[in-house]
């Protein structure tokens, strides 16, 4: 018993040292917070607003051909869209139409071109000839499209066409 | 024949501290990290938030809205880790399971994270390597540097006055998606992901 009561202070010792490699306490430790957010927003519809109408003009065809440039001719037309403000859309749009002889035989095919632009100045304006556009609404939650295009007159026969432009935004 | 008596019983004693203590078989591990000092450091990279806006610009209240930061957008979060070259480092994440506006408005998150420990040039380089810690574990261990292929090298020099160990950069990325949104008011929701690294101790 006396050389139990001897190696005591050697367990202790044994037990301190081991404790001290094995649970050395926290080392090498580092923590950083980072922010998950999202703001939510209430649900906003989008407006289309035609503010002028494409006007055909068949006097101004060359050889029975024509192209109405969105970009520089008067007689492009004219659209507002409404949205959030500075949110960013998608635009897309069928870019060719059947307009249907409402007084008689035929179709026309118009080709459309569109452009458009954050603020209303149309010879500032941007084509819009890809398929899928991203474009952004300014400060006060608008975006202008004008409407151009090219349609074949020489085979068209006497009538009044119309037609309507369709063009799909979506926010992203 | 007492001395010798005495130097056997101290090191049964000490033998069974030890087998007590350990508890059974171990892997096989050089606990590098055991003696590490503090010395991570931790950079917040761009962005250094996670901010589902910036993926999805307006989001809406809707059961069928949700919106997803995947690890090879731009929009992932991007933390630099610096530490010693050779030490392996346990990064634990602790996210909340929703954002919150208050406390009848909630929205559901899930984050994921990834790392990228092969010393990118660049935190582009970094992403295409990076590895994606399964969904599910919370907490993922690997070296400051992967080593490529080949065997491992001799162990490494251990730091001392005039020698300071080769330090190196990984890279970790959390991501993940938010939502279903719901029906929930709106407002600026906000969640606060904790990121830990330490050097591995394998304890």
């Amino acid at each position: 018993m006396i050389y139990l009561k001897k190696i005591v202070p050697w367990y202790r010792l044994a037990a301190i040292l081991f404790c001290m490699f094995i649970f050395p306490g926290i080392q090498g430790q580092n923590t950083i917070s980072i922010k998950a957010s999202a703001t939510v927003v209430e649900a906003t519809g989008i407006e289309l607003i035609t503010l002028k109408d494409i006007s055909i003009d068949e006097a101004s065809a060359a050889n029975g051909i024509l192209n109405i440039s969105p970009v520089t001719d008067e007689t492009a037309g004219k659209m507002l869209v409404k949205g959030k403000i500075n949110s960013t859309v998608r635009l897309s749009y069928l870019n060719q139409l059947s307009l249907v002889n409402t007084s008689g035989e035929g179709t026309l095919l118009f080709k459309y071109i569109v452009s458009g632009n954050a603020t209303d100045n149309q010879r500032a304006s941007q084509l819009l000839d890809q398929v899928e556009r991203i474009v952004q609404f300014n400060d006060k939650g608008q975006y202008y499209l004008w409407l151009g295009g090219q349609v074949d007159l020489t085979r068209a026969k006497p009538g009044s066409y119309n037609g309507e432009f369709t063009i799909q935004i979506e926010y992203i | 024949m007492h001395f010798k008596f005495k130097n056997h019983f101290s090191a049964v004693a000490i033998l069974l501290f030890i087998l007590f203590t350990c508890g059974g078989a171990q892997a096989q591990h050089i606990s590098f990290g055991t003696w590490a000092g503090g010395d991570i450091v931790i950079t917040p990279g761009i962005p250094g938030d996670l901010n589902f806006n910036n993926k999805t610009q307006v989001i809406t209240p809707g059961w069928n809205q949700s919106v997803t930061i995947s690890l090879h957008d731009a929009e992932a979060a991007v933390l630099a880790i610096e530490g010693t070259e050779y030490y392996d480092v346990t990064v634990t994440i602790d996210a909340p399971p929703t954002l919150d506006l208050d406390a009848s408005n909630k929205i559901p998150v899930k984050i994921h994270f990834a790392y990228s420990n092969l010393n990118p040039a660049n935190v582009t380089v970094a992403k295409t390597q990076a590895i994606e810690v399964p969904v599910g574990f919370n907490s993922a261990t690997f070296p400051i540097l992967r080593r490529t292929n080949g065997p491992p090298g001799p162990p490494p020099t251990p730091p001392s006055a005039g020698y300071t160990p080769p330090r190196k950069t990984a890279y970790l990325f959390i991501y993940g998606t938010l939502g279903p949104v719901g029906n929930v008011d709106a407002g600026a929701y906000e969640g606060t992901v904790n990121v830990t690294v330490e050097y591995s101790k394998y304890n």
